[in-house]
């Protein structure tokens, strides 16, 4: 295997569960373990895609990084520095570094900003930049996304939903970030603006060196965009391999069904195949040991007991799973 | 499937007046549905999927939208000259349909298993005990695991994979002939999706009943249909078979969209686009609506209108200068 440079970003043992409350006295009666022992390392320059179905823990893992949300244990190491152990003005500067994108870039708009109050808002509250200086650099990061300077004092709604996820990619380059978490950017939008917004944030990634985060649930666009993709379910990672290689060899039985469950754009591929049976269980109480096994076809007795760890299984590939796939299967 | 026409929508028109101005939705649109047949009505959002179909249930809502011309005809009935009530007869019995969002089409405050057994004794005069038999076995058609509980649910207690299939079981539960099916899986994991769409094709093949499947997902069509028409800014630009709209997409659109998904096999260098964004509702371009945005476009796109013109034995397109090959 080929030396991997030093991490940007390291993710370890990264928990996040969230109280369930019920009743009058609001008592706690359970938690949902959203994210419960997630482990991930991101290299500079490159696109890490994050891949699962609804509810596995893709956003909240996010949020987690952004430092949006308090985690309920693990680390998070950005250039060797660890975020959870900083504060004040150290971490302040050094939550500039990762930016966030979210899906729905008509909710994350304020409607009642103009797109250069809200474009310049992160510098404005970071006091980097003010009057003229403001409005300049505000121009600048509307035309590296493509966007007309002249529109800066327009509202949200006056654009379309293409331009506004423009808008909200520009504010999320306001601070010159090394890291950008990327959450379905492309997922409310049709598909002849999907295509123009992802090859923008290609061409970003290569003139700002920029490293990704890429969180999606469609997994055609994960494997253009993503050198390495890592797959969820329920709250853990079951897979983490360079993009080709699980696409081409998962190693997952989860992985494997969730390929064959992509719909093929090609008529003469019809092949709905190994489909999943069955919905993924909640995760506020998820299954004991493997926690696919209640959906999984290979399922043996020892993986209802046994929890599999992620595993190395050579050439950059990992993977958690008692009986993980060969080619010999 | 056969060859005899069910469905056929002839220059429809449905306009919503608005205090932005008229919203021409649907301008001009033909489509039709053999017996037996599942046929995808694919296009971006605002294209006019959704209002064809309310068009065709009579569910257009007025004020503000009005069907101002055209016919539909379906068993050889024109449904635009139908009474609201023979309509509402024909809807969930003939003609049934299932939404994006099954909750919309449920009563939060009733158990699963009244509804049903409310819809089949509606449509088919059958006594309580027959209807609750009745719907049990169609929960058992759509493979829900353990129907009998499934009937005293209420919707919120269950997911939106077995919501869909309760849809489902009460969509045909009247033995329709046309299912009109707008966005089911739209808001499901792929791997519920697929599950849903595996359902579907086998019940409807089982019952040799036809659907028209809504979906903005080419995946989705080349998967489940066996004909498509494709929908661009409230006009049909393309429809045929689809193998031949697949292998050879004639209308620049068309091609277009095919070709702005990620293709496995083309995996560097940048995604094909198609510049600029769906035209206004209420100003579409003259002439060909897709021209502003069309790489071939000549001042003939921009002034007439592109007739239907056949491109194949199954293929017909609405372009000026119809791609080869
Ligand atoms: N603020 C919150 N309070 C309580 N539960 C939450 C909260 N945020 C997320 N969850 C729960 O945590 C789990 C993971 O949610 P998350 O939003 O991270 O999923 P996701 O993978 O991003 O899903 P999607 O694909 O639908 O965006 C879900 O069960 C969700 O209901
Ligand atoms: N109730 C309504 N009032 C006004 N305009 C409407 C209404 N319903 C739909 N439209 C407009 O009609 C056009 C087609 O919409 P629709 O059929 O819902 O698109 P889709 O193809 O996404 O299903 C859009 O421009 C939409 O804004
Ligand atoms: S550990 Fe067992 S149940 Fe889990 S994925 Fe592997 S084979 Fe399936
Ligand atoms: S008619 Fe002209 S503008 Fe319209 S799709 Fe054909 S070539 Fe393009
Ligand atoms: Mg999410
Ligand atoms: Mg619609």
């Amino acid at each position: 295997m080929t030396r991997m440079p030093e991490p940007l970003l390291e993710v370890r043992g990264l928990k996040k569960y969230f109280e369930i409350r019920k009743g009058f006295l609001m008592r706690t009666v359970g938690w949902v373990k959203a994210v419960d022992g997630v482990d991930l390392a991101g290299y500079p320059l490159e696109t890490l895609g994050l891949v699962g179905e609804s509810g596995c823990g893709k956003t909240t893992v996010g949020l987690c990084i952004a430092r949006l949300y308090e985690m309920t244990s693990g680390k998070i190491y950005f250039q060797g520095a660890d975020l959870t152990s900083l504060a004040g003005k150290r971490l302040r500067a050094m939550r500039r570094n990762i930016q966030i994108v979210f899906q729905d870039p008509q909710s994350s708009l304020d409607p009642r900003m103009t797109i250069k109050r809200s474009v310049g808002a992160p510098l404005a509250i970071h006091g980097l930049a003010k009057g003229r200086a403001l409005e300049e650099r505000v121009a600048d990061l509307l035309r590296m996304v493509g966007l007309d300077p002249q529109h800066m004092n327009r509202y949200p709604h006056e654009f379309s939903g293409g331009q506004r996820q423009r808008i909200g990619i520009a504010r999320a380059l306001a601070l010159s970030p090394k890291l950008l978490i990327l959450d379905e950017p492309t997922s409310a939008l049709d598909v002849s603006v999907q295509s123009q917004i992802l090859n923008l944030l290609r061409d970003l990634q290569q003139r700002l060196r920029l490293s990704y985060l890429f969180i999606s649930h469609d997994l055609g666009v994960v494997r253009y965009m993503s050198s390495r993709i890592a797959v969820m379910y329920l709250g853990k990672i079951v897979e983490l391999a360079p993009s080709e290689d699980l696409f081409c060899m998962p190693l997952h039985p989860y992985t494997q069904a969730l390929l064959s469950s992509i719909p093929s754009t090609n008529p003469a591929h019809r092949a709905m195949g190994v489909t999943l049976e069955g919905d993924i269980p909640s995760p506020a109480n998820p299954p004991s040991g493997c926690r696919f096994h209640t959906r999984c076809t290979y399922a043996r007795a020892e993986c209802a007991k046994f929890e599999p760890a992620l595993q190395d299984a050579g050439a950059g590939r990992y993977v958690a799973c008692h009986f993980p796939l060969s080619d010999s299967r | 499937m056969g060859e005899k026409l069910l469905l056929q929508v002839e220059n429809l028109h449905t306009y919503f007046y608005t205090l932005q101005g008229v919203i021409k939705a649907i301008d001009g649109v033909n489509l039709c549905v053999r017996e037996g047949e599942i046929l995808g009505l694919v296009g971006e959002s605002g294209c006019g999927k959704s209002v064809t179909a309310l068009s065709i249930l009579g569910l257009v809502p007025s004020p503000p939208g009005r069907v101002e011309g055209g016919r539909i005809l379906f068993e050889g009935e024109d449904l635009l000259a139908k009474t609201p009530a023979e309509m509402r007869s024909i809807r969930g019995s003939r003609i049934a349909m299932i939404f994006q969002e099954p909750m919309s089409s449920l009563n939060p405050v009733f158990r699963i298993g009244d509804q049903m057994i409310e819809v089949i004794k509606l449509h088919k005069k059958v006594s309580t005990g027959s209807a609750r038999i009745q719907a049990l076995e169609m929960l058992h058609e759509v493979r829900m695991p353990d129907p009998e509980a499934v009937l005293a649910k209420y919707p919120f207690q269950l997911s939106g994979g077995m919501l869909q299939r309760v849809m489902i079981a009460m969509a045909l539960s009247c033995e329709p002939s046309l299912l009109l099916a707008d966005e089911p899986t739209t808001a499901l994991d792929v791997t519920v999706q697929a599950q849903i769409l595996n359902l579907m094709k086998d019940l409807i093949r089982k019952r040799n009943a036809a659907v028209l499947l809504i979906t903005h997902a080419l995946g989705v069509v080349a998967q489940t249909c066996d004909a498509v028409s494709v929908m661009y800014a409230g006009t049909a630009v393309e429809s045929g078979s689809v193998e031949s709209i697949f292998r050879s997409p004639a209308h620049p659109y068309t091609r277009g969209l095919m070709e702005c998904i990620p293709d496995p096999s083309r995996k560097s260098g940048k995604l094909k686009i198609i510049p600029g964004t769906v035209p206004d509702p209420v100003n579409p371009p003259p002439g060909c609506r897709f021209h502003p945005r069309c790489y071939k476009a000549t001042a003939t796109c921009s002034q007439i209108r592109p007739d239907p013109v056949r491109v194949g034995p199954d293929h017909v397109v609405c372009c000026h200068y119809p791609e080869e090959g």
